[in-house]
């Protein structure tokens, strides 16, 4: 039989599974469905991490940097004049920078040299420094007067130049007890702010940016990332000798890769190996401006940047080399893992991102093989250096980035109005991209038009903005019908009060009417969960020893919970819960929820009857469904209730959320205690271990499934290679 | 109880013991192999190579002074080297002469060295690889490095045969050469090869043809990529080691394929132009065979050369774990045997010697040999074709979830809407029509009831007719993703080497459809061309499948090699043009173009390669007064306001791809996620853009293109016939030369010789 079946199971497996490979394989050059066809594809993803296909943001303008020939009266100097003019090949550039007047600055790591380009991409000088020559020089910059700095890696300097590239400055290794014996100074890039105060980067430095006062004496560090300090690390200390603990691989906050400055001053970091965080945008303080201000910042705790469009990506984080801010704040950041572009607004909102899959068998234009610096110019123009071809990519903007860059730069200055009809263009031309939404939005807003706000924030997702219009139309909606409220008020309570003379007057007094007692039918045992909720104890004791449960009530319970619960997955506000935006999947949260409730069916049930506990299976499983009845009593008016709220009431929305929790804990602890006639301590006791043993058998059913898994490929290996070989 | 149990237990121990036994056996099975065929009596290949006197080929340039005359007509004169098979092609009008080789006047500054210099003078070039050995990789070879000979040179009055032998790797390649009244034809002949222990896997024959270097002077290597793209002669270009390579009518899935990122080679022809001296190439049998190569100068060697590489053997990736996609390449195992394999130079006068003169050659090619006939009589309006779509699917919760965006009854208003703008030359497409939309194939009749069913199509279809509108429903029947009409993945799926059924994942979020054998798809469409009729569809659109995919089939029901794929796909379509009296496809090979009528979301772009220094409307030139075609769908467009104006210099139509004005969310939908969709906000584009286009192209929707040039950096120049230019100003800043001005980002026309 096992035999039999394991063996169609491989049969039917095998094929489909090989066909799937073969197609991701074989199938992929062929994807391209469209006729005109960028090396790229431009994305948006929002909140939710919905994947959405824009226009394109940018277009290859071509390749510059590359053979730029040397005028004559400069190459009769070069020693190779006999090829025709003298060209310029780069080796292993490392940096970028463009300065006020379009000049293009290339670090020319592997000639030891800067190379100067005017705004065409013709040759203008190189600078080597000759009375004190560069060594791998991998940052270079240039402040407002024309001096130019480089970060000077082989010489583990930073030097300064006049415009005319004569050397006035070298800053060495400052000399300052606040900086650590152990500190390596490797200069690899840096940036001047307008007090010509340096902040260079140095290699693998964890502590922040090095900051120089334009004298060179060391003043701090700058803008050091944070540890992450996760609660198994809190754990590892509280267990661990010293010893170990300092023995484990030590934990680093991430190194600052590269660094960029605005015009008003921000300087902006980005950070190699972190998980979220990747870009900073800090001002004088060193405090970081970007946090908590995006538009879905109520969706993501921890804010990542440098974004991937296949799923499959997710397993290795972006890598952002470099980064550079535009006139008017947007932020463009290169990975170079993923080989993406990714551009923020100044608030760090995804704009656009973009990026062609790497291509060993030829380069195109437009698509760099490894992004080694990022700079932009006056016209928009994004320069991306690849350091494996040697070459600059320009990128220029499209019509349609250009137009969501121009509405979203009104928008961010708050003039709304003058925003819209750039919208609605933007929409107009793409209505899956949420931006737009957004945009209009907010104009919708501030002309008080509270209906097409909420309608526009719910559309785009953002729930802040949503629960504002929302709180405005209540408002509204309050004060129109306060009247009306106002009576009804008035008759309920009138109702009510004279219905309370009169019952007292009318009807006989006894308990709950006439107690018809067919001891268990159906209706009586529901009827019991009410004793239960009022006398919990007593209740479940009453089920294990009175038989007030049976399977039918208990399943009705059950299933009233489960489908209770599903509705308050599904059918709390938007506000509270952003989920629903995109749908909600019930099928994985119900199997989640019933397979925990099972488990600890289960594992309460073997733990007790271990434990000289009283009741039998059919006991946990009927206290366990009737236990659940908060979910229903409560789950089912909070959600309702949730619709009528807005973030202003959190509060209230998460107590009431609270309380259900605490009361089905309650009810679970006396549940233990009635059934297996359990003292209150004995009850928790026994509830750590069946959760103890819940987790056992989780871990159990995964070693099985993953185990498994690896049979079938190996089987599935063992037989490809009989047979193919 | 016990009784049961035990039999149980016996079951299972009978059952695991069976299968074992016949596991067993079937293993001994493989390995012993009694069924399988003999393998045939390697001939004694090494007793064939015996040089029989025939001298080694020699290193280094054949002689000019041996040249004889072999053959001549009335244009050329074909004279040849009996020593190395090398030919020079003379066009008695200019006496200008084409080589076999590299022109000997630049060979000092060859730059090539060793075994490469070597190959550049060899007549042929083949690789091969040993087969039998997993690990070794292929060898490229030419005929010195082998101690290769001369067999059988023979003239035949048009021309001459010979045929080459490899006495190191044992191959022998019998080719022909030949002159007809207006070009020179070389051809392998497959019928003859021999092969010893090796595999063959690709030829290169006369691979210099016309090659010149870089040397100042004006010329370039035209590429079928995408429209067509020119790379232009330049002394140190930028990556100077890449080449072009690509397979004729695309990559075949059943095998290996690098990821070029490349668009698909739909025309199989190539040219070369130095100076004034120019021929193109058509690959007129066997293209289905055959790859388009070519290496600019620098990349091998200082000449720009361009040709086919026929194909005899691919490389397949065998995989053999699906969890850490571990696998081998091999290659497949009898080579592709091709009824003829032949390319066709045609020298151009110097006059035409231009990438025009090169369209309009292939343009009377296709009149005179393919029959396509031009279009003939048009409309007085240009046409404006309308994709409308009907719905598509997204991922629900336990089934896939129907998104409605156009019913048939929102498609009579749209129509009437659009017909009210006063455009009067309407084409409607209507896809996604199917049931369960358009992300579904198999089984697509009847039109999906939520849409309007059959009824609602026949209604819309007939209310379309009343205002002259032609509908065409869209259709790919290449894919099938639900089982309908009769097919079954296993024996009816697409097969590729391996034996495994080929799958496509257009979006992750959906279940991957499979490849439907083109013997099977052909047995499908003749089956349904009744119900395209009793709709009154004046057509079927075959999009993105039928005239583009050429994938071969193992499957061993429904074998099919890529020329056969080709035959069954233009079979299909000339008995489905006779049935319904009309067929169109996207973006089609060539060979499509006969049956049918407009060549839709024609590529207007190239695949960004760094060598490529021009993107040119290639295809384009060739196809206007042939055929009608668009270029993308204006709503998709990257940037709107440059692209219109390239469908202008183009000669292209307008298309939208549009929904009704109330569609469901298509944000997720599996395939027709597109930008914007809603009809209401487009009209007034569409109304513009028409009336645009109208005015500029009405007047020669039946003429040829007869030049196409740059008049200056962003400023392009289509002539139409003697007497019709269109002026395309791209720039930011107004154009004026010459008594000419174009406004910025505008266009001109102008007649006869004035502005108009």
């Amino acid at each position: 039989m096992g035999g039999n079946r394991l063996k169609n199971r491989r049969l039917r497996i095998v094929p489909l599974t090989i066909a799937i490979m073969a197609a991701i394989y074989a199938a992929w050059p062929s994807l391209q469905a469209f006729a005109s066809q960028l090396p790229y594809d431009t994305y948006y993803k929002d909140g939710f991490g919905q994947l959405v296909k824009t226009q394109a943001a940018y277009i290859p303008a071509g390749i510059i940097g590359y053979n730029v020939e040397i005028p004559a009266e400069e190459g009769a100097a070069s020693p190779e004049k006999s090829e025709g003019p003298a060209k310029v090949l780069l080796n292993q550039p490392k940096d970028l920078f463009v300065d006020g007047k379009d000049n293009v600055y290339i670090a020319d790591t592997g000639n030891n040299r800067i190379v100067q380009l005017d705004e065409n991409g013709q040759y203008v000088r190189e600078i080597s420094v000759s009375e004190s020559p560069l060594n791998k020089p991998s940052g270079v910059f240039v402040d407002k007067q024309g001096d130019i700095y480089i970060a000077d890696t082989g010489n583990n300097r930073v030097v300064r130049l006049n415009a005319e590239g004569k050397l006035l400055k070298e800053f060495g290794r400052p000399e300052s007890g606040y900086l650590p014996e152990s500190f390596k100074y490797d200069p690899v890039n840096l940036v001047v702010d307008k007090r010509g105060f340096l902040y260079i980067t140095t290699l693998g430095a964890y502590q922040g940016l090095v900051q120089l006062d334009p004298e060179g004496s060391f003043i701090g560090f700058f803008g050091p990332n944070r540890v992450a300090f996760t609660l198994f690390d809190a754990f590892k200390r509280f267990v661990y000798t010293r010893e170990m603990y300092q023995r484990e691989l030590k934990k680093l906050p991430g190194a600052i890769a590269n660094s960029t400055i605005d015009k008003d001053g921000f300087i902006y970091t980005v950070t190699k190996e972190i998980a979220s965080g990747q870009i900073k945008k800090l001002n004088i303080a060193g405090l970081d401006q970007l946090d908590g201000k995006g538009d879905f910042a109520a969706l993501q705790d921890e804010r990542t940047y440098g974004e991937t469009i296949h799923h499959w990506q997710r397993g290795v984080n972006p890598q952002l080399s470099d980064i550079t801010v535009d006139a008017s704040g947007n932020m463009t950041v290169v990975d170079s893992i993923w080989n993406m572009i990714s551009q923020y607004d100044l608030n760090g909102n995804l704009l656009f991102f973009w990026g062609g899959d790497d291509i060993t068998a030829t380069s195109k234009t437009g698509v760099v093989k490894t992004p080694a610096a990022i700079a932009g110019n006056s016209k928009g123009e994004l320069l991306v250096l690849d350091g494996t071809n040697n070459l600059i990519q320009v990128l220029r903007p499209s019509r349609f980035g250009a137009l969501v860059h121009e509405a979203n730069a009104l928008t961010q200055e708050g003039r709304y109005e003058e925003s819209e009809p750039l919208w609605e263009e933007v929409y107009r031309l793409n209505a899956n991209y949420t931006p737009a939404l957004i945009g209009l939005a907010k104009a919708a807003y501030k002309k008080e038009d509270y209906k097409r706000a909420e309608e526009l924030f719910y559309k785009a997702g953002v729930v802040g903005g949503y629960s504002e219009s929302f709180w405005q139309n209540r408002l509204k909606w309050f004060q129109s019908h306060f009247g009306l409220l106002m009576n009804i008020v008035l008759a309920v309570g009138i109702v009510y009060l004279l219905w309370s003379r009169l019952s007292g007057k009318l009807l006989p007094k006894k308990g709950w009417g006439f107690r018809f007692r067919p001891r268990h039918s159906l209706p009586g045992r529901l009827k019991h969960v009410f004793y239960l909720i009022k006398h919990p104890v007593d209740g479940f004791y009453a089920i294990r020893y009175e038989g007030k449960a049976g399977v039918v009530s208990s399943l009705i319970l059950l299933v009233l919970a489960i489908a209770a619960f599903g509705y308050m997955q599904s059918g709390t506000s938007f506000v509270f819960n952003p989920a629903v935006h995109v749908g909600v999947d019930l099928l994985p949260v119900t199997v989640q929820f019933v397979g925990i409730w099972l488990g600890w069916v289960v594992s309460n049930y073997l733990v007790s009857s271990l434990l000289r506990g009283e009741g039998r299976f059919r006991d946990v499983f009927f206290s366990s469904s009737y236990a659940l009845f908060p979910i229903i009593l409560i789950g089912i008016p909070v959600t309702l209730l949730s619709n009528a709220l807005t973030l202003n009431e959190l509060a209230i929305f998460s107590f009431l959320k609270l309380a259900i929790y605490i009361w089905i804990g309650l009810l679970f602890i006396w549940m233990v205690q009635g059934i297996h006639n359990y003292t209150f301590i004995e009850a928790l006791f026994i509830i750590l271990l069946s959760l103890l043993v819940l987790t056992m058998i989780v871990i159990l059913i995964f070693i099985f499934i993953s185990l498994s898994n690896e049979l079938v490929n190996f089987f599935n290996s063992l037989y490809q290679e009989v047979i193919i070989r | 109880m016990t009784g049961r149990s035990i039999s149980y237990s016996f079951i299972l121990k009978t059952t695991v013991t069976a299968i074992l036994l016949v596991l067993l056996g079937w293993i001994a099975l493989q390995i012993w192999s009694p069924w399988s065929k003999p393998e045939t009596e390697a001939v004694n290949a090494a007793a064939l190579f015996s040089a029989n006197g025939a001298a080694p080929y020699k290193a280094g340039l054949p002689d000019e002074s041996r040249f004889e005359t072999v053959a001549e007509n009335e244009a050329f004169l074909l004279l040849a080297d009996r020593a190395t098979a090398h030919f020079q092609v003379v066009d008695k009008a200019t006496g200008s002469v084409w080589r076999s080789y590299p022109n000997p006047e630049h060979w000092a500054d060859e730059t090539a060295t060793g075994t490469w210099k070597n190959h550049l003078t060899s007549p042929i070039l083949l690789e091969y690889v040993n087969a039998k050995n997993y690990k070794s990789s292929s060898v490229t070879a030419g005929l010195i490095e082998n101690q290769g000979y001369l067999e059988q040179f023979q003239t035949t009055g048009s021309g001459f045969t010979v045929t080459f032998a490899f006495p190191k790797s044992q191959f022998k390649i019998p080719v022909e050469v030949s002159i007809h009244p207006d070009y020179v034809e070389t051809r392998v002949v497959d019928s003859g090869i021999v092969e010893g222990e090796l595999s063959l896997l690709n030829v290169k024959l006369y691979p210099l043809f016309g090659a010149e270097p870089s040397a100042g002077q004006e010329g370039y290597i035209l590429l079928p990529d995408g429209s067509g793209s020119l790379i232009r002669f330049q002394k140190d270009r930028i990556m100077q080691q890449l080449t072009y390579n690509e397979s004729v009518y695309g990559q075949d899935l059943s095998y290996y394929n690098e990821n070029t990122g490349r668009q698909r080679i739909a025309m199989p022809v190539y040219g070369l132009k130095s100076g004034d001296q120019a021929f193109v190439a058509l690959i007129a049998e066997g293209e289905e065979f055959a790859n388009v190569y070519a290496a600019p100068s620098g990349a091998v060697g200082s000449s720009n050369w361009v040709t086919t590489e026929w194909q005899y053997r691919k490389r397949f990736f065998q995989s053999v774990s699906k969890s850490t996609g571990e696998g081998f390449y091999t290659y497949s195992g009898d080579k592709f045997l091709a009824e003829g394999r032949a390319t066709r130079y045609y020298p151009l006068a110097p006059d035409k010697s231009d990438y025009a003169g090169m369209a309009e050659v292939y343009r009377n090619y296709l009149i005179s040999e393919q029959g396509v006939q031009p279009t003939g009589k048009t409309k007085e309006d240009v046409p404006l074709f309308l994709d409308i779509v009907g719905a598509d699917i997204e991922k629900g919760l336990f089934f896939d979830s129907y998104l409605k965006a156009t019913t048939t009854e929102e498609a009579s208003s749209l129509v009437k809407d659009i017909y009210g703008l006063g455009i009067r030359n309407l084409q409607v497409h209507y896809s996604g029509w199917q049931q369960d939309g358009y992300s579904t194939h198999g089984g697509y009749f009847p039109v999906d009831k939520r849409l309007g069913g059959n009824s609602g199509m026949k209604r819309f279809i007939s209310f379309a007719h009343s205002l002259g509108v032609p509908v065409y429903l869209t259709a790919n029947y290449t894919f099938n993703t639900n089982g309908d009409d009769g097919f079954w993945w296993r024996r009816d799926g697409l097969r590729n080497l391996a034996g495994t059924v080929l799958e496509d994942v257009k979006n992750p979020d959906q279940d991957a459809s499979v490849f439907v054998s083109p013997k099977f798809y052909a047995k499908t469409v003749m089956a349904d061309l009744d119900e395209f009729k009793s709709l009154g569809a004046d057509g079927i659109y075959f999009e993105d499948g039928i005239g583009q995919q050429v994938n071969t089939d193992f499957n061993s029901r429904y074998k099919a090699n890529r020329e056969d794929v080709v035959a069954i796909q233009s079979s299909l379509l000339r008995q489905s043009k006779e049935e319904l009296g009309s067929v169109i496809a996207n973006n089609a090979n060539f060979y499509a173009l006969g049956p049918i009528d407009h060549v839709h979301r024609l590529t207007g772009d190239y695949s960004y390669d760094v060598f490529v220094t021009e993107e040119i409307p290639f295809a384009q030139i060739v196809l206007h007064g042939l055929r009608t075609y668009t270029l993308e769908w204006s709503n998709l467009r990257d940037e709107g306001d440059d692209e219109f104006l390239r469908s202008i210099e183009y000669g292209a139509y307008p298309a939208y791809v549009l929904s009704g004005d109330r569609p469901d969310d298509l944000k997720r939908a599996y395939s027709v996620w597109y930008y914007s969709l809603n009809y209401k906000d487009w009209t007034d584009r569409i109304a513009e853009e028409y009336g645009r286009t109208n005015e500029a192209l009405s007047a020669v929707q039946d003429r040829f293109i007869t030049a196409h040039r740059t008049l200056a950096p962003g400023v392009k120049e289509t002539v139409y016939g003697s007497d019709y230019r269109i002026i395309v100003n791209y720039n930011e800043e107004l154009y004026s030369k010459d008594g000419v001005t174009v406004p910025a980002k505008d266009f001109a026309v102008i007649k006869g010789g004035t502005a108009g």
